[in-house]
């Protein structure tokens, strides 16, 4: 009884010291029956991560899965359902989390069908970090079970890192690879040193994919936008930008990279992530190239582009003001963080500017219910000239 | 000849160079299941994968020989030298140098054979002994290290697919009682880990439960300084890490590229290791 007492205080005391810091919570799933479409039209199926927010959890999972967003200095708190017949983990990729909550199956645990598991760390730095599961991990992250973490800095969204400079617009593009034959095999893959990537992805999609309008980098001449790379592939991905665009890279793996060096291009080798601040110098309309590379023998093994526009008017519909939209790609709901400490009006439109509902966002989390049918939508905020995209699946 | 240099130079520097004498062989070893054919480069003319370093404190300057037991010659170079030294088949050489930053410096194999099978040496230097550690990664096919030692094949394998991945000669979990590689510290150390990269290709080392300092790389200098979780490691590159643990547990070090991970295509295996730190 008495061990038992000093079990309650030590427990007590532990959590009243985690929770003494903001807590951000989200709610995950796993499944192994994801399907995506490929740039040739195909589908294939994939093992993911999908948003299970209560009350109503979502019940699909997507390549990549969610971003979750915290700010520095939050207790994160992410609570994960396994609803697949095998195990998995979740691994959070640099955030330095404890043992316990480690993620990995061998020094850890893993969390088996049907159960559920809170992991737990703090966010201790800003950045852009990587969760994936961390099970047979050359098949799972190989099978789609990855996505990104976003840390912004205690001073909230805008800048990459404390007294930074600000800027105006943030994309985020996580790298990976698929081998299309363990997709379309998983029961049987491997052996597991001959992964032959043959299918290349920038948040999950390939090729004219990335130009159907969801992932345009957009801004304008004299104005800052982050660039926040990620690779979780097996090989090395370069990333690289028109010259008239001044690169400055500010953080690599959440941590400040000393002298913040001016860069035309960054090289991503597995694992890596680096966080750059770009300025349009001149109207262009161009893109960010991607170019893939087998680390076996350096061979170019593949090529994805995205538009990258800088217009000369604030016409930029992903202006960042701090509301966060997740999941995103959704199912048919979604959430809000509206940061503001008064209640906010949203209207959300298709891309033909007709509205499609409206309400009111209070301040914090709003779970906002949507049975529009797949397509891409804009919210937008208080009637200005904060858009978001938002993708339904 | 080999006795002529060794004496010129032990006359002219007799208090401040040290001799040091290091064998080159390359032979076939059993790594668990798995049979490969790899040059070494050790302190001990009876070979042994897990051949360790050797350490100098700062300005230390050494004379050394470098005996190839083999009958084919091989070529040797400082990885920061452009150019290196021909070693006849069974000849020797003698090369001086003195150790003059905080680094690991690394004699390289230039010839084909030797090069693709790994024969790479480190000298580190300025390094306190109380908290060091030594990863030598190497990756190889195995199935053509074999006609790359007796010289059949003279051009590198493509395509390259290695099946074997090791850290001072072991894959994971043979690399467990190595007491070169695996990390036993206590929070607050500072922990020194010199990696050697004689394999063939970039590995990725990624660091679960903490970041690491890089303080040294020649081949990748740009990310000197930098505090990170994943970074490449070049072929052929030394590099020293800095790693000061903050909290107590068992975290895996591993390859990144995720082929690296297993052993002739078996998870877990490979490139993978252990940080064991205790309060």
């Amino acid at each position: 009884m008495k061990y038992l007492s000093v079990l309650f205080l030590y427990f007590f005391f532990q959590s009243s010291a985690f929770f003494a810091q903001p807590i951000t919570e989200y709610w995950l799933q796993a499944r192994m029956n994801g399907v995506v479409t490929l740039d040739n039209g195909n589908d294939v199926q994939f093992w993911g991560f999908g948003d299970n927010t209560p009350p109503n959890p979502g019940n699909k999972v997507f390549v990549p899965g969610p971003v979750l967003r915290f700010t520095q200095g939050d207790s994160a708190i992410v609570h994960f359902q396994n609803n697949s017949p095998e195990m998995h983990t979740i691994h959070f990729h640099g955030l330095d989390a404890n043992q316990a909550n480690d993620g990995v199956p061998h020094t850890s645990l893993e969390i088996g069908p049907n159960l559920t598991y809170d992991y737990k760390f703090k966010c201790t730095h800003a950045g852009t970090f990587i969760y994936h599961c961390h099970v047979l991990t050359p098949l799972h992250v190989a099978m789609g079970m990855y996505g990104l973490v976003i840390i912004d800095p205690s001073t909230g969204p805008g800048t990459l890192h404390t007294n930074t400079p600000v800027y105006q617009q943030e994309y985020a593009f996580l790298s990976s690879e698929f081998d299309l034959d363990w997709n379309n095999n998983p029961i049987s893959p491997g052996p597991f040193n001959l992964f032959e990537a043959n299918y290349f992805m920038l948040n999950g999609k390939s090729g004219a994919q990335l130009h159907d309008g969801d992932q345009d980098i957009v801004s304008n001449v004299g104005e800052k936008f982050a660039l926040r790379l990620a690779n979780i592939g097996y090989g090395k991905t370069t990333f690289s930008w028109p010259n008239s665009i001044d690169a400055q890279l500010i953080l690599s793996d959440g941590r400040p990279v000393p002298t913040m060096p001016n860069v035309s291009e960054v090289s991503l080798y597995p694992g890596e992530r680096y966080d750059l601040l770009l300025n349009g110098n001149i109207v262009i309309d161009s893109f960010l190239t991607a170019t893939y590379y087998d680390l076996r023998n350096m061979n170019l093994i593949g090529t994805n582009t995205v538009p990258l526009k800088i217009g000369d008017v604030a016409i930029t519909e992903n202006a960042h003001k701090g509301f966060r939209i997740w999941p995103n790609p959704t199912a048919d709901f979604f959430n809000v963080v509206n940061p503001l400490a008064l209640p906010i009006e949203y209207h959300m439109i298709n891309l033909e500017g007709k509205e499609l509902q409206h309400g009111i966002l209070a301040p914090g989390n709003n779970k906002i219910d949507c049975a529009l049918g797949s397509g891409i939508y804009l919210v937008n905020i208080d009637q200005s000239s904060d858009f978001h995209k938002l993708i339904i699946r | 000849m080999r006795l002529f240099i060794f004496s010129f130079l032990q006359l002219g520097f007799v208090s401040h160079f040290l001799a040091l004498t290091i064998y080159m062989k390359t032979d076939n070893y059993q790594i668990g299941t798995v049979n490969t054919y790899r040059c070494i480069l050790s302190l001990e003319p009876a070979m042994n994968l897990q051949a360790a370093p050797y350490y100098v404190d700062l300005n230390t300057s050494l004379n050394i020989e470098i005996i190839n037991l083999d009958t084919i010659a091989h070529e040797l170079q400082w990885n920061d030298f452009a150019s290196g030294v021909v070693l006849s088949p069974l000849g020797s050489i003698t090369l001086t140098r003195t150790f003059d930053q905080q680094k690991v410096y690394a004699l390289v194999a230039t010839d084909f054979s030797a090069k693709t099978l790994g024969g790479s040496f480190a000298v580190i230097a300025g390094v306190p002994a109380a908290q060091r550690y030594f990863w030598n990664l190497y990756e190889m096919q195995t199935a053509l290290s074999g006609a790359v030692a007796n010289l059949s094949q003279q051009s590198f394998p493509s395509p390259y697919r290695p099946n074997l991945f090791s850290i001072n000669g072991y894959d994971y979990p043979l690399n467990m009682n190595d007491t070169l590689g695996i990390v036993n510290a206590h929070v607050g150390d500072s922990v020194y880990i010199a990696v050697l990269n004689s394999g063939n290709m970039v590995h990725t080392l990624h660091f679960h439960g903490y970041h690491f300092e890089i303080l040294s790389s020649t081949k990748n200098p740009s990310q000197v300084a930098w505090k990170k979780d994943s970074a490449p490691v070049f072929p052929q590159d030394g590099m020293l890490l800095l790693l000061i643990p903050d909290k107590m547990g068992t975290y895996p070090v591993h390859d990144h590229n995720l082929t690296a991970v297993t052993t002739t295509g078996g998870y877990s295996g490979g490139m993978m290791s252990m940080l064991n730190v205790t309060p």
